[in-house]
């Protein structure tokens, strides 16, 4: 018999809110069936997933009006053990400190299985001590191993590498021949195994679409005007990190950036871009080692948002660690609310905001400090193209009277090609 | 060129080849109980004193005490508390205006064997998690038969710790890049706050996710412990 998820929302709010988050969703999916959601920052892509694996009512509070049903049954408890889902932090749902124990079942179908997905190549190293992609994908492998009726992934694409992407995405196609799988990505890659579509409308909502896809002929195009450069800004030594269990040491070059540079680091997960940021954020290296700039001039934004949101407001937040926020620097704030779609939202509490928000509303807080160096690691992260842009521009407009040299780590190396003077590959 | 290892332990440092890592898991924890019951009943302070001056050694010879320089500054600032306090106490109920210099010393030979016991149970704990990694204890418990909702309880508990010190890092990081000091000591516990609501909102996405991948998982992770 074919599995059969029905999924009709009349609406959605959470409790603590009085607005409408989802309205009017209505899809029905079968075996075989791969649905790629998209949409804007902060249309309740998220939110929906949750929805439909049951983790809200259940773990999260939520009013939802309408039904979601997995062959007939009303989703919850009865219904845990035929679904999987894949957060978006992955790293949040690996329960064991070992790669190895995060696969359930048979010991010679496992070994199998890590080796086909390359997961062996990590060795023995504790999950924390793997690369934030690598997290990402042995939470995405594990996943994927289970046999489930229903398979949930949340930005599944984010932070990994091409190769794994690839590997991934077979993965997803081999899956489904058995099993409904719904995907909520900003990653375009989806739509060439997707042949579903949910997407978020102008007017609002949630409009699904059986037959025909989106397509993606241009890649949009990014440029931050360049400025004149000063050479030997800021140097980092070559250093090298090893980890137990894994003959691989992870090199860093020697690295000279330039005032007003805009460098680019890619290479695959695990390879220390995370690393070489940190490095530079004088975090890793001893205190007589740090750069010689102090830390005033820094702006780190880091790949998990929620450790960097420390105020009860979005306005607070903006201003954090301002003492005296004078009539420019509100108006500057009110310009970059306003640009990163934040306007309206500043008496809410981060921890309400979608991922894609709260990484705009981070970048937002680091350019109150005016800083001469930020360093932005996996910025698309969360993002829709819109967004992406927007900070383009609010970039560009930030170093039209300052100077401001752009470190980032990403894996989408077109774009970062587009836009950076410097490339670094691992 | 610089170089760094690092081990799979709850704390995450000790030199490769480590005479320590050479010990059985069962043993360290066996001699780690051992060595808590012997405190509570040993008599010569001194001896409790001088053993966890020598972990602590250990601890700074194999370089932890500069790879977690914070976690000592909380450790020193915490026995010094705990010293002050002890010994404003035991003055206070001699009564303050009849001290005399040999209450004052009387006071502090009180004092220094329960201080000494605090000392070497904190430096021989702060060995055992450095040492030892998360999977080879909840091995040792399972060795022991116990119900696997607990050892996963244990598992998740000690993931915590090696999450919550990442965690910290990044706050740090994140705090200092924008600006906010912990130049005075009003600055320092504005700074706390700000980490310990992070910590809040951090932990409850958390939570939430371990509790459904638990529930989806459920029979899976039974099975698994059952092997």
């Amino acid at each position: 018999m074919k599995n059969r998820l029905k999924v009709k929302i009349k609406d959605f709010g959470y409790d603590n809110s009085t607005g409408k988050i989802l309205q009017a969703v209505d899809f029905s999916l079968s075996d075989g069936d791969i649905l790629w959601i998209h949409g804007c920052v902060g249309c309740g892509k998220t939110t929906l997933l949750k929805l439909i694996a049951g983790i809200i009512p259940n773990f999260e509070d939520g009013r939802l009006r309408g039904e979601i049903l997995l062959n007939g049954i009303p989703i919850g408890e009865r219904t845990y053990t035929e679904i999987t889902f894949c957060f978006q932090h992955s790293d949040n749902q690996l329960l064991f400190d070992s790669i190895r124990k995060q696969f359930f079942g048979d010991i010679n179908e496992v070994k199998e299985y890590i080796e086909k997905m390359g997961i062996d190549k990590l060795g023995e190293r504790a999950v924390m001590d793997l690369s934030r992609g690598e997290r990402k994908y042995v939470a995405l492998a594990s996943t994927l191993f289970k046999k489930r009726k229903l398979y949930i992934l949340d930005e599944p694409l984010d932070l990994l590498d091409d190769n794994k992407k690839k590997i991934i995405m077979n993965k997803i196609t081999e899956v489904s021949r058995n099993a409904i799988l719904v995907i909520c990505s900003h990653d375009t890659n989806i739509s060439l195994i997707a042949n579903k579509e949910l997407t978020y409308d102008e007017d609002g909502k949630f409009k699904f679409d059986g037959t025909e896809k989106t397509t993606f002929d241009n890649i949009p195009s990014y440029i931050l005007p360049k400025k004149e450069s000063v050479e030997n800004f800021f140097l980092l030594d070559e250093q090298e990190y090893k980890y137990e269990g894994n003959s691989e040491c992870i090199s860093i070059p020697s690295l000279s950036i330039g005032e007003n540079e805009i460098v680019g680091i890619v290479g695959r997960n695990g390879c220390g871009k995370t690393t070489i940021l940190k490095s530079i954020a004088g975090t890793i290296l001893s205190k007589s080692e740090t750069p010689r700039k102090s830390y005033s001039v820094f702006g780190f934004l880091s790949q998990n948002v929620n450790r960097q949101l420390f105020a009860n407001s979005v306005k607070e937040e903006l201003y954090l660690g301002i003492k005296n926020i004078s009539k420019e620097k509100e108006k500057y704030g009110e310009f970059l609310l306003y640009e990163f779609g934040l306007k309206g939202l500043e008496n809410t509490h981060p921890v309400f905001l979608s991922g894609g928000q709260k990484q705009k509303l981070i970048l937002a807080s680091l350019l109150m400090h005016n800083p001469e160096i930020v360093l932005l690691d996996e910025l698309f992260t969360n993002l829709d193209v819109v967004s992406i842009k927007k900070i383009f521009f609010v970039l560009s407009e930030y170093r039209k009277n300052n100077n401001l040299s752009i470190i980032l780590t990403d894996q989408q190396s077109q774009i970062l090609k587009e836009i950076c003077d410097k490339m670094i590959y691992l | 060129m610089r170089q760094r290892y690092k081990i799979k332990t709850f704390l995450y440092y000790l030199p490769d080849r480590d005479f320590i890592l050479k010990i059985f898991p069962s043993v360290k924890i066996c001699s780690y109980i051992l060595l808590n019951i012997l405190i509570l009943i040993n008599p010569y302070v001194f001896l409790n004193i001088l053993s966890a001056l020598l972990i602590l050694l250990y601890l700074y010879l194999i370089g932890f005490v500069r790879y977690r320089e914070s976690l000592f500054r909380i450790l020193f600032i915490s026995l010094l508390l705990f010293f002050s306090i002890s010994y404003a106490f035991q003055l206070i109920s001699v009564g303050v205006s009849n001290i005399t210099w040999i209450d004052v010393e009387e006071t502090f030979f009180f004092i220094l064997p329960f201080f000494g016991k605090w000392l070497i149970i904190n430096m021989s704990g702060l060995l055992l998690f450095v040492s030892l990694s998360q999977g080879e204890l909840v091995e040792f418990l399972r060795k022991l038969r116990i119900d696997f909702r607990i050892l996963v309880s244990v598992t998740i508990a000690f993931n915590m710790i090696s999450r919550l010190l990442e965690a910290i890092d990044e706050m740090n990081m994140s705090l200092d890049s924008r600006g906010v000091r912990k130049s005075d000591l009003r600055s320092l516990f504005g700074r706390i706050q700000h980490i310990f609501v992070a910590m809040i909102i951090d932990s409850i996405e958390y939570i939430s996710s371990l509790r459904a991948t638990y529930a989806f998982d459920y029979d899976d992770i039974e099975k698994e412990y059952e092997k």
